[in-house]
């Protein structure tokens, strides 16, 4: 018996939440039908108990706002306009884009909450929406709202760049709702970078002289092919010399000599003692005519630095390499242009996933 | 000996050809036991070489020659020489051989002929940007067969020289001596060495 009630407290801690947030939506749900059938006695009674601060349970913004707006209504029914504005405001000023549908509610009650929307002012943004946008053809959107008529200032910046990146969205006089949207690019024409991006909300109200902002969140990622690399600069070994070096200069004497060195080495050193020395007039022959092959190659390549066989093919390594780049970077603007845009809400400022 | 150490061009084509001629300056100096005889006089002689791939190079060569007897007593000699060479190119400018080579001298009265096999190595350092090369071979002789004598203690060759490049042609000019020491046959020891300067030009043909 003890386990059984023990099991029943562990089930109601559990359901608890929930059944508050059921009360809340149930009670409002009631308070929908007794307006609907003009019993606003009752109507308002209920109301009133979902924004008593000893409500006891849990009451979400939504249903706040939804409370307020229709305590105002309520109230317009019955002829309490100053009490009616009163809540009309209460709900525009936790959510901005709070509206009366003409269809359903009264003359009298519009103009009231009208009248509130003169008296309030607030600027507000929905969440960005999560979706695939081709900047080619598809715009991404974005609705703010003004209570009434002010200069709003909506940009849109990068979050945690330096130096922050950013364009200009809308910069104008707006009352009520407005779409804004935007084809992906910053304002030098580039595809904005993937990142975390804030839309800024500013608004200057042109009734009274007070201003409202705010601020939503999103993250934006590219949907494209990799890019490739460009080929690096060609670096000291991939390119030949083009001019010759002193050391190269003394390098072909010096193979000269020893050639020359060779040939008297092998007659007079490699022959069998007792044959004597073999044909020492050719081997001498050859070593003068390296000598002098070796003299010549030395006094040239001192005069004729350059080699334009080597110019030349530094020249066809070099456009060889730029047609790859070209080439390259004509791939990665097509797949650049191909880019699809990945929008995702954020929650706000910080590492974006 | 000196017409199989004639001057070869690496390859550097899949398959290619070339054609040789040379004519060279041949001293033969021979000591059988009784005092040095010297001998010498040109010989000519023509060279086909195909390259295959990038490293092997196969030769065959002819050649003959009239070696006039510089010394009192000996007979002029004629001599003739034929050669097979298979090479492959170990690195830039490094190559190794092995070849077989028959060689006959003749005189009015008699015929001597030489069988020998080669195995060598032959360096090459390009200089003047590569228009120019400078060898350097040396090959032992492992095996030299003359009829009725024994086989030498001492057999090799070496050589040394230049080529020029030239188009599609090349010219060379090498020195290169051979020396035999044979093993002394009852208190009478024989010395052969050819030396030679030859002067070899080569075209090439294919691609």
């Amino acid at each position: 018996m003890r386990r059984l009630a023990l099991g029943l407290g562990l089930a109601a801690l559990l359901v608890a939440p929930a059944t508050a947030q059921n009360s809340t939506a149930e009670l409002l749900q009631q308070a929908h039908q007794y307006y609907e059938q003009v019993d606003v006695e009752r109507a308002l009674l209920l109301l009133r108990q979902v924004v008593s601060p000893g409500w006891p349970f849990e009451v979400t913004a939504e249903q706040r706002v939804d409370a307020y707006k229709y305590l105002g209504a309520a109230l317009a029914l019955r002829g309490r306009a100053d009490s009616a504005v009163l809540y009309f405001r209460a709900a525009l000023e936790r959510d901005a884009f709070t509206d009366l549908d003409p269809a359903t509610f009264t003359p009298a009650q519009l103009g009231l909450f009208a009248q509130a929307r003169r008296l309030t002012f607030a600027v507000a943004a929905r969440p960005v929406s999560a979706g695939r946008v081709d900047p080619r053809s598809e715009r991404v959107s974005f609705t703010v709202v003004s209570t009434h008529t002010a200069t709003l200032d909506v940009r849109l910046s990068s979050v945690g760049v330096l130096p922050p990146i950013g364009v200009t969205l809308f910069a104008a006089v707006s009352e009520g709702l407005r779409e804004i949207d935007w084809n992906g690019l910053l304002a030098d024409g580039r595809l904005a970078p993937p990142g975390r991006y804030e839309l800024l909300v500013a608004g200057q109200s042109r009734l009274r002289s007070t201003w409202d902002t705010t601020w939503t969140y999103f993250d934006l990622a590219y949907d494209r092919e990799p890019l490739e690399d460009t080929l690096p600069a060609l670096g000291p070994g991939q390119l030949l010399a083009e001019q010759v070096s002193d050391a190269a200069a003394r390098g072909d004497l010096v193979k000269a000599l020893g050639v020359a060195a060779g040939a008297v080495l092998i007659s007079d050193r490699l022959t069998n003692h007792d044959l004597g020395r073999g044909m020492p007039t050719a081997s001498r022959a050859l070593a003068g005519v390296a000598l002098v092959t070796g003299g010549i190659s030395f006094a040239y390549r001192h005069r004729h630095r350059d080699l334009p066989e080597n110019v030349a093919e530094n020249a066809r390594r070099r456009a060889e390499r730029s047609a790859a780049n070209g080439a390259i970077t004509r791939r990665n603007q097509e797949r650049i242009a191909r880019t699809v845009l990945v929008i995702t809400p954020a929650a706000g400022i910080g590492s974006p996933p | 000996m000196f017409v199989c150490s004639a001057v070869t061009t690496p390859a550097t084509a899949q398959r290619r050809f070339e054609a040789a001629a040379f004519v060279a300056a041949v001293e033969l100096r021979v000591d059988p036991g009784s005092g040095v005889e010297r001998f010498s006089g040109p010989m000519i002689g023509g060279e086909a070489l195909m390259n295959v791939g990038t490293r092997w190079v196969f030769a065959v060569r002819v050649g003959d020659g009239s070696l006039t007897a510089r010394t009192p007593g000996g007979p002029n000699r004629d001599l003739g020489e034929v050669s097979a060479e298979g090479r492959v190119h170990a690195g830039t400018g490094l190559s190794f051989s092995a070849g077989v080579c028959r060689r006959a001298y003749s005189t009015e009265l008699a015929r001597q002929r030489w069988n020998t096999l080669q195995l060598g190595v032959e360096g090459r350092l390009p200089f003047l940007g590569g228009a120019m090369q400078a060898v350097a071979r040396g090959a032992l002789l492992p095996v030299v067969a003359v009829n009725g004598l024994d086989h030498p203690k001492t057999a090799y060759s070496v050589g040394t020289g230049l080529e020029y490049r030239l188009g599609q042609g090349t010219v060379g000019i090498v020195y290169s001596l051979e020396r035999y020491d044979f093993p002394a046959r009852a208190m009478v020891r024989r010395l052969e060495q050819v030396s030679a300067l030859t002067v070899r030009g080569a075209l090439r043909f294919g691609r």
